[in-house]
């Protein structure tokens, strides 16, 4: 009575710092403190007054607060140990059991998990190969390539890996803060060895893959580092006729003799290049684009006639064989050597050409060779970053699908475990020790999953051969390897072990020993239900792209392209071979195969690259320049791809150039409202000797020239039969199975040996159809990832909903005997059951719709032609989830609709 | 076992309650320092002090029964353990030994 008193009239110590000391201060002495402060208020308000009494009551209190004030331990209670190594033993002991109890839940957990975790693990394996590319050269941030930019007269630049061939020495001379450069030309030729036996000197021809021979000065080693085993980097290719020989050339090359008998060996490179082997390096690892095996002298090509191979005087053409490399100096930047290109190009070039204008030169730094579809060279394989950073987010997402299945069952489940948790509680067991023991459990199961995943990796990995690039290797014990599954391993735990336990540890003794915690009246049920729609929202946006990639890819592959590519191959002749007549010869002797329908010549009407020429119209008042793509062919080209002609004839045969025909986008460009105005009309195009002006004969209907990415540009076709080595050979389409096929393959092939019998270009024949599959290779591929994550997406977060539902199923098993007791229909109890989950799948329906469209929206834009994204799609990804959810919940539900209440209603 | 140290607070904390013998608490304490040193005492620097030395083991407390008084709350009381009562008897030692080993006449010149 006195306390209420003084603490509620004026006089008293301030109310709310009472209330803050009474609700947060150490409870053990929270007492006495209490009561030792009213006293000391009295006294000092007795002695220093009211107003300084407050004050320092204000000051204690907050003095007293925690964590201010020292934290008393209870003496009281015993103390309990959560993590010692007796108990620690007894939880993962007690986790094994229970993963042995319940089979089932924990067979979905860790098979979930595992295939979550393992398509992460071979994710990373992937990203972090392609990402390491060129990482292991000690001066990589120093290391540049030349490379040239282009403009063409619509102003669209280009760029290009390599340079004029005479540039690289004037660059030494004039650009200054290089620290070294090196000129290169990728060479593609094959290599003779000699070998002197029994007196005899046979020899052995090796056709080499392109971009293993590099001719290049002797700076390219001071440029890149290698390591080497036999001569020095000082030493080796200063003279002409030198060959630098990578350890595993060598040894393909003389097989398993002593390195040092290699020194001095002789090598014919296409023929006629002698050189002499004067070092061997080791090969570069294998995240490298420089696979170049064999380094020849740059020297070595000084006489007239390889000057005039290589182009080595030529200002004006720029091939991207032909690079530099250079190595800046030290605390120089890129910028600085940029500055003083468009000097030295005014300087060299004849600015008065218009093919010299918008002409750059820029210097690529060595790591973005890897990553730069822009700038393609010949060497080396890049790899389309957005798609590494796609398939990290993919990883991202599957791990998380999979934490997010082991959180939903592991709290429905918890709901079993209850009496446990109480008796541990009663028996001492805080919190905190519980929290341990439950995330001990997770870790035995991530663990388990983890262990499992390891062993998926190398079936993965051969199942998906085709996008794991040719060089990529790994191994189970590589530590960077070990640390990121390990990562993994306690991320995971953590992720999916830490709310669960959180959760399970919460229930009081009381309520759990009494059974009163019960499923579906906690808020952890709102938790468990955004998780799921978070799992199904994930899989939907997964099953809508795989959709809508599909439509896309089968709309390219199907689309009306303008030509025939039915049964017709298409194959090049040997170039080296200048001689017109064997081409003839050639078309003659597969005119006489009764199978071959019609021969023509002239590269495909669709082409992978393209090649354009810039030609000029004057109409009177203006004149239109444009670069236009050009086809050379014979007469049978049109017809034979079916080509349709709107106006004018077809071209006629010629061995040069003397009409053309245009394609409609080309004549509309050029003004004319009807096709047949073209006819007649000159065009103007800068050929090898100066400008020609020839007439137009005739206008075919658009075709495609290059892949939907592109849409169709203007074209000409012309009669050019002596410089074309491209042919086609349509079949006869009777019943042309693939044996047909192959036979009459092989009557080319002997047709093609007897003609040509150098062998320099073999017979490679190709179909055309495949050709034109083969042009979006890269969205077959994209989308053959996407429909597997689609897959394992769809498959854990089924796992997830079949163990949720059973789990349900069997808690409310006897409301569902009363049901039944009481009428209820199966097909009612089925709804009921069914309803809430597939509540859930039509909401991430909802969510996912707009996402998936907008990222797909996104994809699309990539293509000239497209599909539209139309509300089938939408509809049929829906329907799919629906399906798989009922099916999913479904047998479940079923099972407890139809089982008979005796059954359920008799255990009490 | 090793030797505890007290600090000068501490020390005078704990003289405090072997005077104060049955009736010392936090309280109580507080005011017979300011009493008897004539300096201002901090309240909540006392209950921290008591608290430490009870976990050092040098007090050892229990609750009293409730009053009227302060809200019917009850008193914790402190009383000197046998280890208290050593290390304050060591405490005087030291101090002892330091006074006998002043020399005659500094102890004369300070006025002893």
């Amino acid at each position: 009575m006195a306390d209420k008193k003084s603490t509620n009239t004026n006089s008293g110590p301030p109310v709310w710092a009472t209330w803050l000391l009474s609700s947060f201060s150490d409870p053990n002495t929270s007492e006495e403190l209490q009561g030792d402060l009213l006293e000391m208020y009295d006294y000092w308000s007795a002695g220093l007054g009211k107003s300084k009494a407050k004050w320092k009551y204000i000051y204690a209190v907050f003095r007293l607060l925690r964590p201010l004030a020292r934290k008393k331990d209870s003496e009281n209670y015993q103390k309990t140990y959560g993590i010692s190594p007796g108990m620690l033993k007894s939880y993962f002991k007690i986790g094994a059991r229970n993963l042995l109890k319940n089979k089932g839940y924990s067979a979905i957990n860790i098979f979930g998990l595992a295939i979550g975790v393992s398509a992460c693990i071979v994710i990373y394996l992937l990203v972090s190969f392609e990402l390491s590319y060129e990482n292991f050269q000690p001066d990589k941030e120093r290391i540049y390539r030349v490379t040239s930019g282009f403009q063409n007269s619509q102003g669209v630049r280009s760029q290009n890996a390599g340079l004029s061939a005479p540039m690289p020495e004037h660059i030494r001379k004039e650009i200054t803060g290089l620290e070294s450069l090196a000129a290169c030309h990728v060479w593609n030729t094959n290599t003779t060895v000699a070998y002197t036996k029994n007196g005899k000197n046979p020899s052995k021809v090796w056709k080499n893959d392109q971009s293993q021979v590099l001719i290049c000065e002797a700076e390219y080693f001071q440029i890149f580092k290698y390591e080497w085993l036999l001569g020095s980097a000082q030493s080796c290719l200063q003279a002409p006729n030198e060959v630098v020989l990578t350890q595993s050339e060598a040894e393909k090359y003389f097989g398993a003799i002593p390195l040092q008998q290699v020194l001095g060996k002789r090598l014919y490179f296409s023929d006629s290049l002698i050189t002499t082997v004067s070092g061997i390096v080791k090969d570069l690892p294998s995240n490298s684009d420089f696979k170049f095996k064999n380094f020849i002298s740059f020297k070595s090509i000084q006489t007239k006639a390889w000057r005039k191979e290589f182009q080595l005087d030529e200002w004006t053409n720029t091939n991207s064989s032909s690079m530099a490399f250079v190595k800046v100096a030290n605390k120089v930047t890129a910028s600085q050597i940029d500055k003083q290109f468009p000097a030295f190009l005014n300087k060299y070039l004849d600015t008065k050409d218009e093919w010299n204008k918008g002409r750059t030169l820029d210097l690529q730094p060595l790591s973005d060779i890897h990553y730069n579809q822009e700038i393609k060279d010949n060497f080396s394989r890049q790899v389309h970053l957005p798609s590494l950073y796609a398939l990290m987010g993919i990883a991202v997402f599957l791990l998380l699908i999979a934490a997010i299945n082991f959180i939903n069952l592991a709290t429905a489940q918890s709901i079993n475990r209850i009496k446990e948790i109480g008796v541990r509680k009663v028996l001492g067991s805080s919190r905190k020790s519980l929290i341990i023991q439950f995330l001990c459990e997770t870790f035995v199961i991530t663990f388990a999953a983890v262990l499992l995943s390891l062993s998926f990796i190398e079936p993965i990995l051969s199942a998906f051969e085709k996008f794991v690039p040719q060089e990529f290797s790994f191994s189970i014990l590589d530590p960077k390897l070990l640390g990121f599954v390990a990562l993994i391993a306690a991320l995971t735990s953590l992720l999916s072990g830490l709310y669960p336990a959180w959760v399970i540890s919460s229930y009081t003794p009381i309520a759990s020993l009494k059974n009163q915690v019960s499923f579906g009246r906690n808020g952890g049920v709102l938790l468990r239900k955004s998780l799921i729609t978070f799992q199904f929202v994930a899989s939907q946006i997964f099953i809508l792209g795989t959709i809508i990639m599909a439509a896309q890819s089968r709309f390219m592959l199907n689309k009306d392209l303008g030509f025939n590519k039915d049964a017709i191959i298409h194959f090049q002749t040997d170039w080296h071979d200048s001689e017109i007549d064997k081409k003839d010869i050639l078309i003659q002797k597969l005119r006489q195969i009764p199978e071959i329908e019609n021969v023509s010549i002239g590269t495909t009407p669709a082409l992978r690259g393209y090649s354009t020429n810039r030609v000029s119209y004057h109409d009177g008042k203006n004149e239109i320049k444009l670069d236009v793509h050009r086809r050379a062919v014979d007469e049978n080209y049109i017809p034979m791809f079916g080509l349709k002609l709107v106006a004018g004839r077809n071209i006629t045969n010629s061995d040069t150039a003397k009409e053309f025909v245009i394609n409609q986008t080309y004549a509309k460009m050029l003004g004319f409202k009807k096709p047949e105005d073209a006819i007649g009309k000159m065009l103007t195009y800068s050929g090898g000797k100066g400008d020609i002006n020839l007439p137009i004969v005739g206008v075919v209907s658009d075709f495609h020239l290059q892949s939907l990415h592109t849409p169709i540009k203007p074209l000409y076709i012309l009669s050019e039969n002596k410089y074309e080595n491209a042919i086609n050979v349509k079949v006869r389409t009777g019943g042309n199975s693939g044996k047909e096929l192959n036979n009459v393959i092989g009557k080319m092939e002997v047709a093609y040996k007897e003609v040509f019998t150098t062998g320099a270009v073999e017979f490679s024949p190709l179909f055309f159809n495949e050709t034109v599959g083969k042009f979006y290779q890269k969205e077959q591929r994209l989308s053959q990832i996407l429909n597997t994550a689609t897959g394992v997406a769809i498959l854990i977060s089924c796992m997830g909903l079949f163990g949720l539902a059973a789990f349900v199923t069997r808690q409310r098993t006897k409301e569902i005997g009363i049901r039944k007791v009481l009428g209820s229909t199966a097909s009612q109890i089925l709804v009921l059951l069914s309803r809430d989950f597939l509540r859930l799948v039509v909401l991430s329906i909802f969510i996912a719709s707009p996402i998936a469209y907008l990222l797909m929206k996104q994809w699309l834009q990539d293509f000239a032609y497209r599909v539209d994204i139309s509300w089938w799609i939408f509809a049929l990804a829906a329907g799919v989830s629906i399906v798989v959810a009922i099916l999913t919940v479904g047998y479940q539900s079923l099972r407890a609709a139809l089982l008979n209440p005796v059954e359920s209603l008799k255990v009490e | 076992m090793k030797r505890t140290f007290l600090g000068e607070f501490e020390e005078v904390v704990l003289l405090t309650v072997a005077i104060l013998d049955q009736q010392a608490y936090a309280v109580s304490v507080t005011q017979q320092l300011e009493e008897k040193t004539g300096r201002s005492v901090g309240f909540s620097a006392v209950h921290t002090t008591l608290q430490r030395m009870q976990e050092k083991g040098l007090l050892s407390s229990e609750m009293g029964g409730a009053t009227m008084e302060r809200g019917g709350r009850r008193k914790r009381f402190f009383s000197v353990t046998a280890l208290g009562r050593k290390a304050l008897q060591e405490v005087k030692h030291v101090r002892q030994q330091l006074w006998d080993a002043l020399p005659e006449q500094t102890l004369r010149l300070m006025g002893g």
